[in-house]
């Protein structure tokens, strides 16, 4: 038995799909290039990419400062979306940038972009390896420790929140085969963490102190035994119920409906062979769903850093911070340990974010009567001008009709006198934005 | 929303010997991070030269900072008070030595509000 495997044409448009379910969506002809590999040797492109190598501009602030992603704020923020631009190896970030939604910590309850940002190198590390590897490294990670109450459980003070998410979160799901009781018992079994504070640096020196573990005997999931912090993982893996949660939660990252059951079962069985995450994502991204299933939203992060990739701009602003906190998505700030909420990406108060976004990513090509190229007083010539600006994406024939129609209502009582001359320029700079902000770019 | 916290942009010259200067090379950077009771430094130890000091109050409460070098006749800099979620810039010329800095609101240094930076 084997997942299924998409067999129509993969051009373009499939490869520029490709490239935004596992990345960051393409820079300019990159979707064709990536095409002529096919559907296997792309995906094996996207999965087991080359050296990494960073393409464009190097990042800076505001003021032209190179950034301090550990000593000023917001420059976490600024660092990753870098990577996100400009990466060569676009699945590393992706997933990076699933696995901190998949173990949502934020620094809000750390209040250490240091640590936030040693987790950040865990999960890149991890990126597209083992689960088993990476859970075991979560579970032992200062910001986790923080941010889910590791280093106050104690065996005379168990503390259940980080036992909790273990199981409901990362890998079981609410109430599937566990209870109350084994989230206490889990408890138990993962006490023994602790740091120490030092004046003027905060939590340092996180390690695992036998002497705050309870070394009795627990009974999770029907099982007994002295067990510690890896075997509370560990019974979390090896629980029948683990393999059909994580194959849903991983699927649900690159397509917004459920896999069917043959191809679950087949997911499944390639997890179990040994907790690795790269087959999994190769069989996810040829299945036909991804090709052919309903488009997805693109999450603020990554539809900031595909029109940043599309334009050929680099990370040149601070105001990326504020502006995807607006649109939902401050990077290390996830809204709570679930990570962040899908259905809001697009509602009435993000997409005025998406708006503010793509107007600022638009910003350094605005057209001005008398600068730039001259504009021809052409509603199509504009259309295929915006397209051009923005790295040729894939637009509806539906969605070019409007921008067309558009740029000719607007053109049309301009043809004559200064509003012949200065219109153009104007409409064709309303035509990228509408462009930025069609459906078409909002989702892939 | 935090992000649009204002910014309070002290451009402080600083002390400790001298502004830095314009058209140098990129200043180290360090956060100062505010908390009750405590301060945190993103980097423990600094280059002698200039360096650009961000000092963020995390914390509830309002804030200030005091820094000193410590030896006879050091002037200090200061951050006034800064209330919750506020951040200033602090640009300053370090020399080799070592620094205290602190909160000097009433009993907050007692509390935990001071820290060390070495500057070799």
């Amino acid at each position: 038995m084997t997942s299924p495997r998409y067999k129509g044409r993969f051009g373009a448009p499939q490869a520029e799909r490709l490239l935004w379910r596992a990345g960051f969506g393409p820079r300019k002809g990159e979707a064709t290039q990536l095409a002529r590999l096919g559907l296997d040797g792309a995906v094996r492109r996207v999965t087991r990419p080359p050296g990494e190598k960073w393409i464009g501009p190097p990042p800076h602030d505001d003021k032209g400062r190179p950034l301090a992603p550990a000593d000023a704020y917001g420059h976490d923020h600024l660092w990753w979306l870098d990577r996100m631009v400009r990466t060569s190896r676009p699945l590393v970030e992706r997933m990076t940038l699933v696995w901190h939604d998949w173990f949502a910590t934020s620094n809000s309850g750390v209040g250490s972009q240091k640590l936030m940002l040693a987790q950040n190198r865990l999960f890149r590390r991890h990126a597209l390896g083992s689960f088993r590897k990476l859970l075991l490294e979560v579970t032992a990670n200062p910001a986790m420790l923080i941010w889910l109450s590791g280093t106050e459980n104690t065996k005379d003070a168990p503390n259940e929140n980080y036992a909790r998410e273990l199981m409901e979160l990362f890998t079981l799901g609410e109430g599937n085969g566990y209870g109350e009781t084994d989230v206490r018992e889990q408890a138990r079994a993962l006490t023994g963490w602790r740091y120490t504070w030092k004046r003027g640096q905060g939590p340092v020196d996180f390690r695992y102190d036998r002497s705050r573990h309870d070394p009795s005997f627990k009974s999770i999931f029907g099982r007994r035994g002295t067990f510690d912090w890896r075997d509370a993982c560990n019974l979390c893996l090896q629980h029948p119920r683990h393999p059909h949660f994580f194959v849903d939660k991983l699927w649900s990252y690159f397509v917004p409906v459920p896999p069917d059951p043959q191809t679950r079962a087949e997911l499944e069985r390639l997890y179990r062979e040994g907790y690795e995450v790269r087959p999994l994502l190769e069989a996810i991204l040829r299945h036909p769903a991804v090709y052919t299933g309903p488009r997805m939203v693109k999450p603020p992060a990554v539809y900031l850093a595909g029109l940043l990739r599309g334009l050929g701009r680099g990370v040149d602003t601070s105001s990326w911070v504020w502006l995807s906190e607006m649109a939902g998505q401050r990077l290390f700030y996830p809204p709570n340990v679930a990570g962040w909420d899908d259905g809001r990406w697009l509602d009435t108060a993000t997409f005025r974010g998406r708006w503010q976004i793509a107007n600022n990513a638009l910003a350094p090509f605005s057209l001005r009567d008398g600068r730039g190229p001259k504009v021809p007083n052409d509603p199509e010539a504009i259309v295929k001008g915006a397209l051009k600006v923005m790295g040729d994406p894939t637009i509806r024939p539906e969605t070019r009709a409007a921008l067309t129609r558009f740029a000719r209502e607007s053109l049309a009582g301009a043809q004559t006198g200064w509003k012949a001359k200065a219109y153009p320029a104007l409409v064709a700079n309303a035509v990228r934005q509408l462009l930025a902000v069609s459906p078409d770019l909002q989702a892939s | 929303m935090r992000a649009l916290a204002v910014i309070a942009a002290i451009g402080a010259l600083a002390v400790l010997i001298g502004a830095a200067e314009a058209g140098a090379a990129a200043p180290q950077r360090m956060q100062v991070t505010q908390d009750e009771w405590s301060l945190v430094l993103s980097r423990q130890v600094l280059r002698a030269g200039p360096a650009l000091i961000e000092v963020f109050n995390i914390g509830q409460d309002g804030h200030d900072l005091v820094m000193l070098r410590k030896t006879a006749g050091a002037k200090s800099v200061r951050v006034k008070k800064l209330d919750h979620f506020m951040r200033a810039e602090l640009n300053v010329r370090l020399v080799k030595g070592t620094y205290t800095l602190w909160c000097s609101l009433p009993n907050h240094r007692k509390r935990g509000m001071v820290a060390t930076l070495r500057v070799r």
